[in-house]
């Protein structure tokens, strides 16, 4: 903004407070081209999450309310959130492994070569199969007239379910969420791993490490925050999913998502309407200091590994 | 000569078969065991697939579900790429300040599951039906916002690199309206980001099912849990049939990103 | 402390059609730094890389200190090596890194001795800083004290300079000769920058598709060069016409002593430098002077005789006679020259 000078003369507004109210205006009309968006975001995102935050503090007769929450420690409750914690970390865990293993098989195959394209794609795939599909394919695989069932049953006289049917309960869950955390796992971690490099290996070779002081020393430390971070992010992943629990489980509530279906098709206790809010925020709380931490240890591997 | 080089890459080598056999064996499993669960009862899943207007007559309600879920990926798609390109474009170039906050709301979603998402919307919803209806195609306005992360992240990485602030000066300052600026100089030039993005929305909303089935409204996956009540070949038919369309669109979109990347 | 003997005994390698070495034989005196030099793919980092165990010969021997490596892993060979890029670790300080190879090795009082280390590369003020606080140099700087800090048998540096800006290249190539000088450990220095070489080394070695086409002091190597692949290489060299003429070559008339005798003639192209060749301003000569390019001390000055374009290297006080179009006659100084086209010795 050119500055001109203050001439006593002059009755017209000085140009710079011309041009400084024209920059207003401009200012004023580019947000104007931005409102379509927020409008939208704030009609159908933020105000969800308003409801879901007011209405977890709204008692039924309308007042503001503490017992939601409270009821929050209720003993069902409590054992749902606790379940959702533990399938998630276990198949965070189980998938991080797995994943961290395979990626590392990908990254030490040729850099453009048909095997790493292929899997990563095929990762990308199955990373995103979830829901009533994957359910079904399981059921498909190991469900009571499955193709694996019935081959145990038959060739090997192995009955699956003779302990009962653990496939519409936490173990089966665990297996079928594996399926796509593994893959998500393969995706979120190969970047790190790539952002090893040789150099390092070669340099701790011909400063006298073996193999393991290479990887408790290095390689170990250096991955340590991606691992980690992609384990978090594995658990939000699996504590979100709702639909492959939907559709495995049509017989009580285990898990979080679910006693939110519950409270949703009013299968609740009657006089505690918005107690589905209250999970509702729960989850969200869980979910979004996981995905905070998350971030957190995102920066530092870029700041090691870019 | 001990060739220790060699010995470790041999070593490198064994260890990524053995460990791609067993993980691909359990991932290969279950859709092997789809498709011969479908193919149980003669093949009939497989011929009905294919057949639409008896698919229609034997299976209404997937028929109408598979119709709808179209509609809804069409209309998402549309109304992601109405919303979020001008904006994403404008702020880039106008409004540098808004970026970091368009960034977060964009994230947001990840954060906010659907289950979560779907109880706040039961109240907005409602208006919805009062105003426009209780179709299941208004579940557009839903899924536009499941798909913001992934659209935005595409639509972002492609306005990187076409560096739009030079080119819409260097337009402007040959005398172009804004109008023109977006539709004729950025958009041609984000065109692969564009198209990626609108093939994870169409990919994510074929296979959403959360907000759906508890705002009780039409949709193929919907469809598909419902049919396994009553026919769980033809279900899992559906289920490997819609799969294998995910798994090509993915795979489409993959091979664009390369193509955009050989010319440049 | 004084270095060892390293002996590189016919050592073969190949990656299919390709002979990354093909024969190389080389032998470092104890304390002394040995440049290799050449293009691209010429094999140079290779033989480093075969000598440090990182990479397998096919055949050959590797001695050092009279003992032979060859089949010795890396981690067991007990060399400090510094790389063109990603040298240091990036989770540790710079004294860290220093420390690495000592607190593998389970010493006692690893701190001071890195400090040491710190100091003696020049960034002992530094030693709390992360790699990527640091600029190149300094990164390179402290690779330099890590490499030395284990008291290694033998320095490996592969191409250390390459990546930093012209600037810091000069400054820190003096310091790695000084810091080499200072401590005596023999070293193997990878270079394609052929001035780099020159300006550190005791003796040059010039390579070619995997073997050796000259071993010798600096000066040697530039003045008397073995080949024509040598004089072409290492610093700029005119090709012009002349006759092969009692033992010398007559070129513009003037009759050069040859560096390697040879049986060819009589019509052969010679290899001169650009400063053997003076030009002197002569309404009769017969160049006529192009462009003229000034370099600071030195200018470069590119005269056309006939057919042939010639690059002269003249003191900067006397372009000013030296117009474009000046007519010149060209007088070439008797250095010996090389003849294009001779095959490695």
């Amino acid at each position: 903004m050119a500055n001109v000078v203050d001439t006593p003369d002059l009755v017209a507004p000085r140009p710079e407070i011309r041009a400084r109210r024209g920059v207003g205006i401009t200012r004023a009309r580019s947000l104007l081209a931005t409102v379509p968006f927020f409008a939208y975001v704030v009609i159908f995102l933020v105000i969800p999450t308003l409801v879901v935050v007011v209405d977890s503090f709204t008692g039924n007769e309308g007042g503001f309310t503490l017992e939601n929450i409270s009821a929050l420690g209720d003993g069902f409750i409590v054992d749902a959130f606790v379940r959702s914690i533990v399938l998630s970390a276990s198949t965070a865990v189980v998938g991080a492994i797995l994943g961290a293993l395979l990626a590392y098989a990908l990254v030490t195959a040729k850099p453009n070569g048909v095997l790493r394209r292929a899997v990563t794609a095929a990762s990308g795939v199955l990373a995103q199969f979830g829901g009533v599909t994957l359910a079904f394919a399981f059921l498909a695989t190991i469900g009571l007239s499955g193709f694996v069932t019935v081959f145990l049953k038959d060739h090997l006289g192995i009955d699956l379910y003779a302990n009962g049917v653990w496939l519409f309960e936490l173990p089966g869950l665990m297996l079928v969420y594996t399926y796509f955390q593994i893959p998500l796992m393969v995706i979120v971690f190969l970047p790190a791993l790539d952002g090893i490099r040789p150099q390092w290996r070669e340099a701790t070779e011909s400063l006298g490490g073996s193999t393991w002081q290479y990887w408790t020393r290095v390689a170990g430390p250096l991955l340590a925050p991606a691992f980690l971070g992609s384990t978090l992010l594995l658990f939000a992943n699996a504590f979100s999913a709702y639909a492959t629990a939907a559709a495995l489980v049509s017989q009580g509530n285990p898990i979080v998502p679910l006693q939110i279906r519950g409270a949703l098709t009013s299968e609740v206790v009657l006089g505690r309407q918005h107690l589905g809010h209250a999970m509702a925020l729960g989850m969200v709380v869980v979910v979004a200091i996981v995905m905070g931490l998350y971030a957190l240890l995102q920066r530092r591997t870029a700041k090691w590994l870019a | 000569m001990a060739g220790l080089i060699a010995r470790r890459a041999r070593r490198q080598r064994a260890f990524r078969w053995i460990v791609l056999v067993l993980l691909g064996a359990f991932f290969l499993l279950p859709l092997i065991a789809m498709v011969e669960f479908a193919s149980r009862g003669g093949g009939q899943s497989w011929r009905l697939l294919v057949d639409w207007p008896q698919l229609r007559e034997t299976y209404p309600d997937l028929a109408s579900g598979i119709v709808a879920s179209l509609g809804q990926a069409v209309l998402t798609a549309l109304l992601m790429l109405v919303l979020l390109v001008p904006t994403a474009v404008w702020v880039r170039l106008r409004l540098p300040g808004l970026r970091r906050l368009i960034e977060f709301i964009c994230l947001l979603p990840l954060t906010i599951p659907a289950i979560v998402l779907v109880v706040g919307l039961a109240p907005v919803y409602a208006w919805v039906n009062y105003f426009l209806g209780g179709s299941s195609l208004t579940l557009t306005f839903a899924y536009t916002i499941l798909v913001l992360p992934y659209a935005y992240r595409s639509i972002d990485t492609g306005l990187s690199a076409i560096d739009v602030k030079t080119l819409a000066e260097a337009a402007r300052s040959l005398g172009a309206g804004w109008g023109r600026v977006m539709w004729r100089v950025v958009l041609p030039n984000i065109r692969s980001a564009v198209l990626s993005a609108a093939f994870l929305t169409v990919a994510l909303v074929l296979g959403e099912f959360t907000i759906a089935s508890l705002l009780h409204r039409d949709n193929l996956q919907v469809a598909i849990e419902l049919l396994g009540k009553s026919s769980a070949t033809m279900s899992v038919a559906v289920s490997l049939a819609a799969l294998v369309l995910a798994f090509i669109l993915l795979l489409l979109l993959s091979l664009f990103g390369e193509r955009r990347k050989a010319s440049r | 402390m004084t270095g060892v003997a390293v002996h590189l005994n016919d050592l073969r390698r190949s990656f299919g059609a390709l002979h990354a070495l093909d024969g190389l034989d080389l032998s470092l005196v104890p304390g002394e730094l040995i440049a290799l030099l050449g293009p691209s793919g010429c094999g140079k980092t290779t033989a480093l890389r075969v000598l440090a165990g990182l990479e397998d010969a096919d055949s050959g021997r590797v001695l050092v200190d009279g003992k032979d490596i060859t089949g010795l892993p890396a981690n067991r060979r007990d060399m400090g090596m510094v790389f063109q890029a990603y040298s240091l670790f990036p989770h540790l300080t710079a004294l860290q890194n220093v420390e690495f190879g000592l607190k593998l090795r389970g010493r006692k009082a690893t701190t001071t001795r890195a400090n040491e280390m710190l100091e003696l590369v020049g960034i002992g003020a530094f030693a709390a800083r992360y790699a990527n606080q640091l600029s190149g140099g300094q990164q390179q700087r402290v690779a330099l004290a890590r490499a030395l800090a284990i008291q290694p048998k033998v320095l490996l540096l592969d191409e250390p300079l390459s990546a930093l800006d012209a600037k810091v290249r000069v400054q820190l190539r003096d310091e790695i000769r000084r810091i080499q000088t200072e401590v005596g450990t023999t070293t193997l220095f990878v270079t394609h920058d052929q001035e780099e070489a020159l300006a550190v080394a005791d003796r040059v070695g010039v390579m070619r598709a995997g073997r050796l086409e000259q071993l010798a002091p600096p000066a040697e190597v530039y003045l008397q060069p073995a080949t024509a692949f040598v004089a072409d290489f290492v610093g700029l060299s005119n090709r012009l016409p002349g006759r092969i003429e009692d033992g010398g070559v007559t070129v513009f008339g003037t009759r050069l002593p040859l560096v390697t005798p040879t049986t060819r003639g009589p019509e052969v192209t010679a290899l001169v430098r650009p400063e053997s060749v003076d030009v002197v301003p002569d309404p009769d000569g017969t160049g006529r002077v192009l462009t003229t390019s000034f370099l600071g001390p030195t200018s470069r000055v590119t005269v056309e005789v006939g057919e042939t374009l010639v690059l002269a290297q003249i003191a900067s006080g006397r372009v000013g006679e030296l117009a474009a179009g000046t007519p010149v006659r060209l007088e070439l100084r008797p250095v010996p020259v090389a003849l294009d086209g001779d095959a490695a010795s």
